[in-house]
């Protein structure tokens, strides 16, 4: 298996899908996660922070003191998973942040956002390749408060900017069947300090995307129109997304990671039994889920192609 | 349901639109709670707890201008009014807004389900998808 391939994280434990809540405890409890990707995707990340600035980041006036919570967390996550790279030193309230990688060095004064360049959600997430969404919990519901937002699938951070839980999953079809978006809304109510949970969601992508931003939807969306079975191996993307939630111990909101993969269908073909979940994945999948996740238009050919290569081996 | 007793909202247009209306349920002897509210209000918990608090047998009553009908008469459900126990009323032009995804200014439509959008001229179909902040329905571009 290519290295690659061995750190995906492949999304499938059955051979049918249907939307369920699929979120398990997580095991290290940490929020960050540092691929070998790290350069390339933050250089991405910080052009469209700089272009598009509205898009990418969102947050209401209150949010503020739970941004601070979210900064802390994932300054400590990055110091204490990878010390080698990222160091953090503080001297009461004087912080110094230090990205090896990337060659930065950052002081400023814990709970002072003057001494930071930006708020400070917008700083830290120009640190992590995760997306970072502040979700905060009154009156009994959670609401988008706040989030930095550069690798979407599909939606818009100014558009939910506000919304509740169960407005922003409204789009979703049969989502609400059996309520199961207020089950997962007050499943994410109960959350714990301490004990984070996590959920693989996955999608197929025409063409390697990260930023598949619903702004550039008629731009990027046009390459499902190019997939065939012969190039479905090298067009097509299977991403998964990795979202985290942790309970924020004095704001009591709800910190919301998400961490974007691509991997090309051929590489992913590479191992037997994934190729052959895929397909069966795919040639289940109910017309509703398939439209939803943007692949009408190609999956007959992207089954066409899994067909191909599981008869290549079978030889 | 017996109506044992009347609960209004109103924004300033329905402040000038419900004299009669008021006049009338002055006259029906049932206790009459008028009650303010403005598009800034809605997502105070003042006015979801005054919902909230409701006993069976109040009658709602929505004056508001066509923008805030649909988010009030959606916190209302969410209170457990049904519809047999309110009556909404938008008042003024019947505009509604839909947010351009390409460009992300706002549209004014009546009901089309398709429009091009007036600033940036993509085709955009108009979703239920609503946000309260905006006051807007979400228009999706296609790839046609
Ligand atoms: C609390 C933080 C969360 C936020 C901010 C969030 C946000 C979103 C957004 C913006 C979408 C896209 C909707 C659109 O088309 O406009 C979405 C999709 C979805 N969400 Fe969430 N979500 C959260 C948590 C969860 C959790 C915990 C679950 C399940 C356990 C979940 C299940 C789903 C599913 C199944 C979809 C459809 C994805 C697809 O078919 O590709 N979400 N979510």
């Amino acid at each position: 298996m290519s290295d690659q391939l061995s750190r995906f994280p492949y999304p499938f434990n059955s051979d049918t899908y249907r939307y369920s809540n699929n979120s398990v405890l997580l095991d290290p409890p940490i929020a960050i996660e540092v691929t070998p990707e790290y350069l390339e995707e933050m250089t991405l990340k910080r052009s469209l922070l700089a272009n598009h600035p509205n898009r990418c980041y969102q947050s209401l006036p209150h949010t503020i003191p739970a941004q601070w919570e979210i900064a802390s967390l994932v300054l400590h996550h990055l110091h204490e998973t990878y010390p080698e790279d990222f160091s953090l030193t503080k001297e009461g309230n004087s912080w110094t942040f230090s990205n090896h990688k990337l060659n930065e060095t950052q002081q400023f004064v814990f709970g002072d956002v003057s001494t930071l360049p930006w708020e400070p959600l917008d700083f830290v997430g120009r640190h992590v390749q995760e997306d970072l969404i502040l979700m905060g919990q009154r009156d009994g519901d959670l609401f988008l408060d706040a989030g930095q937002l550069c690798f979407p699938a599909n939606w818009s951070l100014e558009f939910n900017l506000g919304m509740n839980f169960v407005e922003i999953h409204s789009p979703i079809p049969g989502f609400a069947n059996g309520n199961l978006d207020e089950k997962i809304r007050n499943f994410i109510m109960k959350l714990e300090v301490g004990q984070p949970w996590v959920r693989r969601n996955w999608s197929l992508n025409a063409g390697k995307r990260l930023d598949a931003s619903l702004e550039t939807f008629h731009q990027w969306g046009q390459m499902r129109k190019q997939v065939t079975a012969e190039n479905a191996g090298e067009t097509v993307y299977l991403r998964v997304e990795v979202q985290k939630l942790f309970r924020l111990p004095r704001s009591h909101a709800v910190l919301f990671t998400i961490h974007s993969y691509l991997i090309t269908l051929h590489e992913l073909a590479q191992n037997r039994a994934y190729l052959e979940q895929l397909y069966h994945v795919l040639v289940e999948l109910p017309a509703f889920i398939a439209e939803y996740k943007g692949m009408k238009l190609y999956k007959q050919q992207v089954i066409q192609y899994l067909e191909y290569e599981l008869q290549k081996e079978r030889g | 349901m017996q109506k044992q007793r009347y609960l209004l909202l109103m924004d300033e247009t329905g402040e000038s639109a419900s004299h009669d209306l008021r006049n009338e349920l002055a006259a029906s002897s049932l206790p009459v709670e008028v009650h303010p509210v403005t598009l800034e209000s809605l997502h105070r918990s003042e006015l979801t707890a005054l919902l909230f608090r409701q006993w069976i047998g109040t009658y709602l009553y929505l004056l508001v201008s066509w923008p805030l009908l649909e988010p009030l008469r959606q916190l209302a459900e969410d209170a457990g009014f049904s519809e047999q126990e309110m009556e909404c009323h938008g008042l003024g032009p019947h505009t509604r807004q839909v947010f351009c995804s390409a460009c992300q200014k706002m549209n004014q439509t009546e009901d089309e389900t398709v429009i091009s959008c007036h600033f940036c001229g993509e085709e955009l179909s108009v979703s239920e998808h609503y946000s309260k902040r905006l006051q807007a329905f979400l228009g999706y571009t296609s790839i046609r």
